[in-house]
């Protein structure tokens, strides 16, 4: 008797390990899913998946901390269009909301997609049934339209990532409505990210058809989560849920309302007034490490968030002009600044790199970067060799009259003076004394430009962590922001080899031998890739800050508010 | 007077063309671009060029010039080439209500209180009284506009986490909103205002009180009271209107700190974002348009001071 129910118990106790285990194993299965998968599930499975329940409905209060010249995204870099327009759109694909990283691909428009021929050829597999907010039905043509669009943009339309586009793709085809085939001109693994970014979102063709330069430039008709739901005003933007949105249980929030303010000051005072809920929809510069510190101090509820960006601090220098046409005055400087004193004497924090992304899979090893001109660890052995470096030029071409050379930075871009001021500082090291010239952005930058200046402090920012954008814009002969206008024949040459290296290792080698010559040539200084602050109240959810301001968080469409009053379904 | 007004207003129409010609050139002679403005950090010489030739902004200046001053004289305020497009005539009537209704309870604020003050300071001369009222008025001289607009900012936020509206509330609409939305904006520019308004009308004040028909005045019997507010004040007004009016339009010409610390898009903010993006339509016709009210309000006091004051003719 007594074994029979031994062999029960023992039988019952058996199929409970089994079903645990079961359980145990879908559940971790589950959890193994990647967002990708979870985003097909459903936006409540993705965020379920990253311990969240959303909450249904309300009205976000968020900021624009810039003007917003166009309203047609793919003809700017403004951050302040990039945050009204983007809840309006979508790209191909996207980034997760909840990747720090910004680098793990769910699907938007594209329900999937195949990456072929070693990353040259990706085939997009569209959603059926997507609408335009006009109510047109959104096709494969579309898509085709805007990418031919960026890459070869109409007479009198100016497109900032045109370059990028037309240097990796090849063409693009639209077989049937429903699939987009983009053939690259070599295997890179920056094809496919490329349509993950922010600014590349697909816009109609039939709109744009009329009118291709002006037709979205003060009008705003997407695909996206949220639609316009009254002509914005310079000062407001009003947008409302999509009530036909493609994705199924997005978006969670009712409304969004976007209030441009660009006075740092004014814009915590509203943060901290709840007049809006946070900072932006992507961190911007104007808030600073200890601006954006000491508003989370003053409410326990507030959260300060900071990741470093893909915006670098430069100081760069005019190679046509002496004395820095001559390489020992640029390695001089570039030696006596010790990169780790712009964050610790400035109000701005930020990662010591060199020419890519010192946080990301292209970044050159500490060991490696310390061999490099401007990046030794024995300052006193650098500001030695400054010195000599001087010394040998002055014997050779003169004394260099240092009191007739001005750096010249932004009075209108925060950072840009404060770090000419340390520079200046630091430069007095080596006995280099010159004077700081502030002026408006504009004219800065124009001067940049133009070549009208002997050193300037500003920044860049780069949409993409990969040296095809980076190296292309700032260090390729004649590149997008080739400001210092020195001209480095072999690492264009490497340029060229790495864009389409297959092989990761190889490429890396090839990244990083581009990137000594850069450096060592000393004529851009990277001074550090600073940190972008961002402070949101707690009842903020579904966003994530990341390296890439320019991510797809902007959509705004999973994020929630975890207000009481609003419900779990809607 | 017919006359008068006529021959001011022809001096007005040579002024305007005068001050146009004026700000096209110093708008020419600014360093910068506005395709640069609107390109960002992605400009680059094809860029800032394929854009430069977009705008027309290649095109000699007399054509240029030409082509706004044609438009002006049609009714047709221009374009805004930095923002999105929009017409001058939306931007402007988008944010130049805004600066006049801050510019009302500015006024409204400084001339309550700074003639209140100033005749308290007056009537009660070298008192307590007055002492006090000099202090305060020489403070609200003394504290820069800025400092107190972010001083009353963050006590509201810190005291009540309270800020006002961030977007601007019509009068018309709904009267108490919009009075608590502008007036600790109005109060930030008033003090000001105030300290001005008192010291003047309390120097006034001494003047007329010493004069022989208050003498007289007093003689008759009539009571302090009455001798102070229908033949002193009225007096002293006239140097106040003066002031006040041209104080009136100064604001208007833009508050750009105190509508910045307030988050006000005010007509001083949409300027001076005008003068940094190089947005040359704009801000001419807003230039060209301000010059015309300080015309107009010239003319007005002028205008004014007959009606207070029957002794003064125009000839």
């Amino acid at each position: 008797m007594a074994s029979r129910r031994f062999l029960r118990l023992t039988w019952w106790g058996g199929m409970l390990l089994v079903i645990g285990m079961c359980l145990a194993a879908a559940a971790q299965q589950a959890a193994q899913k990647s967002d990708a998968d979870l985003a097909r599930e459903g936006a409540l499975a993705l965020a379920a998946a990253h311990g969240e329940k959303p909450r249904y409905g309300g009205k976000f209060l968020s900021v624009g901390n810039e003007e917003i010249p166009t309203y047609d995204m793919h003809q700017t870099s403004f951050g302040g269009v990039y945050a009204a327009t983007a809840p309006a759109y979508n790209c191909l694909i996207r980034t997760s909301p909840y990747d720090p990283q910004g680098q793990e691909f769910i699907p938007e428009l594209a329900e999937s997609w195949e990456v072929r021929d070693g990353g040259q050829t990706i085939i997009f597999h569209l959603h059926k049934g997507v609408k335009w907010h006009d109510g047109m039905p959104f096709s494969s043509a579309d898509a085709q339209y805007t990418i031919e669009r960026i890459m070869n943009p109409p007479k009198g339309m100016v497109s900032p990532r045109g370059p990028v586009f037309s240097a990796l793709i090849e063409r693009v085809e639209a077989p049937d409505p429903d699939t987009v085939i983009v053939h690259g001109k070599g295997p890179s693994s920056l094809l496919l990210p490329i349509f993950a970014n922010g600014w590349s979102v697909i816009m109609p063709k039939h709109i744009l058809e009329k009118d291709p330069v002006n037709a979205l430039k003060t009008t705003v008709v997407g695909t996206g989560p949220f639609k316009l739901k009254e002509p914005p005003t310079s000062t407001l933007w009003k947008l409302e849920r999509n009530p036909d949105y493609f994705q199924k249980g997005l978006p969670f929030l009712d409304e969004i309302e976007i209030h441009i303010i660009t006075d740092p000051q004014a814009l915590v005072a509203a943060v901290l007034s709840k007049r809006v809920f946070w900072t932006d929809s992507f961190a911007h510069p104007n808030l600073d490490r200890d601006l954006a510190k000491s508003t989370a101090q003053q409410n326990p509820n507030l959260i300060h968030a900071s990741a470093p960006s893909l915006i670098v601090s430069h100081f760069s220098m005019q190679t046509e002009k002496p004395p820095f046409d001559d390489l020992r005055v640029r390695q001089a400087l570039s030696e006596a600044i010790r990169r780790e004193s712009i964050a610790e004497l400035g109000n701005q924090a930020g990662a010591v790199g060199t020419g890519v992304y010192p946080l990301g899979p292209w970044a050159m090893p500490v060991e490696m970067r310390q061999q490099l001109i401007g990046y030794g660890p024995d300052m006193a052995k650098r500001i030695a060799h400054a010195k000599e470096l001087l010394a040998a030029y002055e014997k050779e071409k003169g004394k260099i009259d240092w009191s007739k050379i001005k750096i010249q930075c932004s009075t209108n871009i925060k950072f840009s003076c404060e770090n000419a001021q340390v520079v200046q500082q630091l430069l007095k090291k080596i006995n280099v004394n010159f004077e700081i010239e502030p002026m408006l952005v504009a004219q800065h930058r124009g001067n940049e430009v133009s070549g009208n200046y002997i050193l300037s402090l500003l920044g860049a920012a780069v949409d993409f962590d990969d040296p095809i954008d980076s190296f292309g814009q700032w260090f390729v002969t004649k590149g997008g922001r080739w400001y210092q206008r020195h001209s480095l024949p072999d690492l264009d040459k490497l340029f060229e080899q790495q864009k389409f290296t297959a092989d990761l290792a190889a490429r890396k080698q090839l990244i990083w031998d581009m990137d000594k010559l850069a450096m060592n040539d000393a004529a851009y200084l990277v001074l550090h890739w600073f940190d972008l602050n961002h402070v949101r109240w707690n009842f903020v959810k579904g966003w994530t800050l990341t390296p890439n301001v320019r991510s797809t968080n902007a959509r705004m469409d999973y994020v929630w508010l975890d207000l009481p009053d609003l419900p779990y379904a809607r | 007077m017919q006359q008068f007004i006529l021959r001011r207003l022809l001096l007005a129409v040579v002024t305007l063309i005068g001050v146009s010609w004026l700000i096209f050139a110093i708008m020419w002679m600014i360093p910068g671009d506005v395709a640069i403005s609107i390109l960002g950090d992605g400009a680059n010489p094809e860029r800032v060029a394929a854009l430069r030739e977009q705008m027309g902004l290649n095109d000699p200046w007399y054509v240029q010039y030409g082509r706004w001053a044609k438009d002006i004289v049609r009714g047709d305020l221009g374009t805004s080439l930095f923002i999105a497009n929009k017409p001058v005539k939306d931007l402007i009537a988008e944010h130049l209500p805004i600066t006049v209704n801050l510019a009302v309870y500015t006024m409204t604020v400084a001339v309550i209180v700074g003639v209140t003050l100033g005749t308290i300071s007056g009537i009660w001369h070298d008192t307590m009284l007055d002492y006090v009222c000099r202090v305060f008025s020489v403070t609200g001289l003394s504290v820069p506009v800025f400092w107190l607009g972010i001083m009353l900012l963050l006590t509201l936020v810190r005291v009540f986490a309270w800020t006002p509206e961030l977007v601007w509330i019509s009068p018309f609409h709904d009267f108490w909103g919009n009075l608590r939305q502008m007036l600790c904006p109005a109060v930030t520019l008033g003090y000001f205002q105030v300290a001005f308004i008192a010291r003047m009308t309390r120097s006034s004040l001494l003047d007329v009180l010493v004069e022989d028909y208050i003498r007289t005045a007093r003689a008759k019997g009539l009571h302090e009271r009455l001798i102070v507010v229908k033949h002193a004040l009225r007096n002293v007004v006239i140097p106040i209107v003066t002031i006040g009016g041209l104080q009136f339009v100064a604001l208007l010409g833009g508050v750009v700190v105190t509508e910045r610390v307030w988050n006000l898009k005010g007509w001083g903010t949409l300027l001076v974002n005008g003068v940094i993006n190089h947005d040359y339509p704009l801000v001419q016709t807003m230039i060209f348009m301000f010059a015309g009210l300080v015309i107009m309000a010239n003319l007005l006091t002028d205008i004014l001071y007959g009606w207070l004051d029957p002794r003064i003719r125009y000839h």
